[in-house]
C-alpha cells in the first residue's frame, strides 16, 4: 500500500478524533510505512475503509497496538544496561517510589530492568511501572509473554552484560509460548494510559524512554522529553536511545552520567531559571 | 547516461558481505570537496556499535559519521546507518532512525534506505548496490529506478559475493553496471 502525504493527513486526522489515537505529530516517514504495514496487516486497500473501521472498538485497539514498534530484544545495548547498573540503580533519590518506562511496547525493556534489579537484590525497593494505552500490550506484559524470535539475541545480550550464561533460568515454555518466570513478572506492573495524559506517576527517580521519541516529529519529541524530565524527582535520572538527543532547551541543565549511553541526571538544584 | 539537467541531491550506497573494502576504496578516492551527501546502509553486526565508521574514516576524503535521529543531512558528509537501526530520510531532509522489524534479516535494511531516498528525492536520487550475500537492496534500488532516479549495480564479476547485485539484475535493468574503479570515476565526474 503506497500512501501519499494527503492520505496520511486524512487518516491521522480521522484517528485523532478517538481517545489515545492522536498521531498528527508523528514523523511523516514513520507514519507512511507504519500505516502501510497496518493496511497490509488488515488487507485494507482504501483509506475510506480504514477510516470507517475506526468506529469499531476492537479495530481501534488493534491499530493502537500495531502503531507501537515492538522492542527489538532484551538487554539491547548491553553497555547501556551495564552503565545503568553501575552508575544509576544504587544512586536513585531517597524519595524514589517509581521507576517508569512510558510507552513500553513488548516488555523487553522493563523485564531487562527487573532482572538486573532482581540480581542486585533491589527489586522490591521500587514500583517498576510501565505504561501503554493498549490493553492487549499491557495484558502481554502482565502475563510475561516474550517474542520467541527475539530470544537468541536476548540471551546473547545477557551473556555480554553479565558475562555468564544463566538467562535461560528466567524463562519457560508453556504451550509453545515463551514466558518470563513469575518471580520477575510479579515485580513489574503495566498501567493503561498514554504518555500524553496527565496522570504521570509521582516520585519517579528513573525514567527509561529509549527509541520511542524517534517516531515523533521534532516538536513533539521535544515536548514529550521535556515533560518526562520535568516529571523526575530532583536528582532523578532519564535514559534515552543511544542515537537520540535531549532537547536543547534542557540540555544545559542536565548532568551527563554517560554520554555514549545517553543517561542523564536532573540536578538537585536548578542551575538556571528558564524551567519553572 | 545520467541527465545533467537533474543533478543528484542524495546518493545511497548499500552493501553487505565484502562491501567494507569496496566502500572504503570508493571513499578514499572521492574528490575531497564532493558535495552530494552519501548515505551508507551496510549490513553489520547488531551488537557492535563502534568501529565501522572509524574504519571507514581512516582513508575517507569526506567526513564519515553515524547520525543521530533527526540530524539534518548536510553536503560533503557520509552518513553510515548505525548498527541495529534502520535509516530513513524524513521529508524535511533529516535522518529518521527506526528500530522497526528486521527486513531480510537485516537492521539496517538497504531496501528501506533506498526506498526512502526514492520517495523523498525521486529523480534526484542516485542508488548504488554493491557486493553482498542476500537480496536486500534489490527492491530498494528498483524503487529508485521507478522514481526515475539513477541506479548503479556493482559488476558481479568484481564482487566477493554476487547475490545482492544479481538479485537486483534479476528485478530490473539498472542504468550502469560498474566495477568499483568505474563507480569512483562516475561519482567524481558528477562534480568535476
Amino acid at each position: 500500500m503506497n500512501l501519499g502525504i494527503n492520505d496520511i493527513r486524512e487518516i491521522t486526522s480521522a484517528m485523532s478524533a478517538y481517545t489515545n489515537m492522536d498521531y498528527t505529530e508523528y514523523a511523516l516517514s514513520f507514519l507512511k510505512r507504519r500505516l502501510a504495514y497496518i493496511f497490509d496487516h488488515f488487507n485494507i486497500r482504501k483509506v475510506g475503509t480504514f477510516i470507517e473501521a475506526l468506529s469499531q472498538n476492537d479495530f481501534r485497539e488493534n491499530v493502537t497496538r500495531l502503531m507501537f514498534v515492538e522492542n527489538t530484544e532484551m538487554f539491547r545495548d548491553p553497555a547501556f544496561w551495564r552503565s545503568l547498573r553501575d552508575n544509576v540503580l544504587l544512586k536513585l533519590p531517597e524519595e524514589t517510589q517509581n521507576i517508569w518506562l512510558p510507552d513500553e511496547t513488548s516488555g523487553e525493556e522493563i523485564f531487562s530492568l527487573a532482572i538486573i534489579l532482581h540480581e542486585m537484590n533491589q527489586a522490591g525497593k521500587y514500583k517498576i511501572l510501565c505504561s501503554n494505552p493498549s490493553n492487549s500490550i499491557c495484558e502481554n506484559i502482565r502475563e510475561g509473554r516474550l517474542n520467541a524470535s527475539h530470544l537468541d539475541v536476548s540471551q546473547t545480550n545477557y551473556k555480554r552484560l553479565e558475562n555468564r550464561d544463566r538467562f535461560i533460568q528466567y524463562i519457560k515454555k508453556e504451550n509453545g509460548t515463551i514466558l518470563l518466570h513469575e518471580n520477575i513478572v510479579s515485580q513489574v506492573s503495566c498501567e493503561e494510559f498514554s504518555i500524553n495524559e496527565n496522570n504521570k506517576p509521582v516520585k519517579t527517580g528513573l525514567i527509561i524512554f529509549r527509541n520511542k521519541a524517534i517516531y515523533y516529529n521534532t516538536k513533539k519529541a521535544e515536548k514529550i522529553l521535556t515533560g518526562l524530565y520535568n516529571n523526575l524527582l530532583p536528582g532523578g535520572y532519564i535514559a534515552i536511545g543511544v542515537k537520540e538527543k535531549m532537547p536543547l532547551s534542557i540540555e544545559d541543565e542536565l548532568i551527563v552520567i554517560d554520554k555514549s549511553e545517553k543517561i542523564y541526571q536532573k540536578p538537585l538544584l536548578k542551575r538556571n531559571s528558564h524551567h519553572a | 547516461m545520467h541527465n545533467p539537467e537533474h543533478p543528484y541531491k542524495i546518493i545511497v550506497m548499500g552493501g553487505s558481505a565484502g562491501s567494507f573494502s569496496v566502500v572504503s576504496g570508493i571513499l578514499s578516492k572521492l574528490n575531497p570537496n564532493f558535495k552530494i551527501p552519501i548515505l551508507l546502509s551496510l549490513h553489520r553486526l547488531k551488537h557492535v556499535r563502534s568501529g565501522l565508521s572509524e574504519g571507514l574514516s581512516l582513508n575517507s576524503k569526506i567526513k564519515v559519521l553515524e547520525p543521530n535521529d533527526k540530524e539534518k543531512i548536510e553536503p560533503n558528509r557520509v552518513y553510515l546507518a548505525p548498527s541495529n537501526y534502520h535509516m530513513f530520510i524524513e521529508i524535511d531532509g533529516s535522518i529518521a532512525l527506526s528500530t522497526e522489524e528486521s527486513h531480510n534479516h537485516s537492521r539496517p535494511s538497504i531496501d528501506y534506505t533506498l526506498m526512502s531516498a526514492a520517495y523523498v528525492y525521486r529523480e534526484k536520487a542516485l542508488g548504488i548496490l554493491l557486493t553482498g550475500a542476500n537480496k536486500d537492496g534489490a527492491k530498494g534500488l528498483k524503487s529508485i529506478a521507478d522514481h526515475r532516479g539513477y541506479t548503479i549495480v556493482q559488476d558481479p564479476v568484481t564482487c566477493d559475493i554476487d547475490t545482492m547485485p544479481k538479485s537486483a539484475l534479476q528485478l530490473f535493468c539498472p542504468d550502469e553496471i560498474l566495477s568499483p574503479t568505474e563507480i569512483v570515476q562516475f561519482l567524481n565526474s558528477l562534480q568535476p
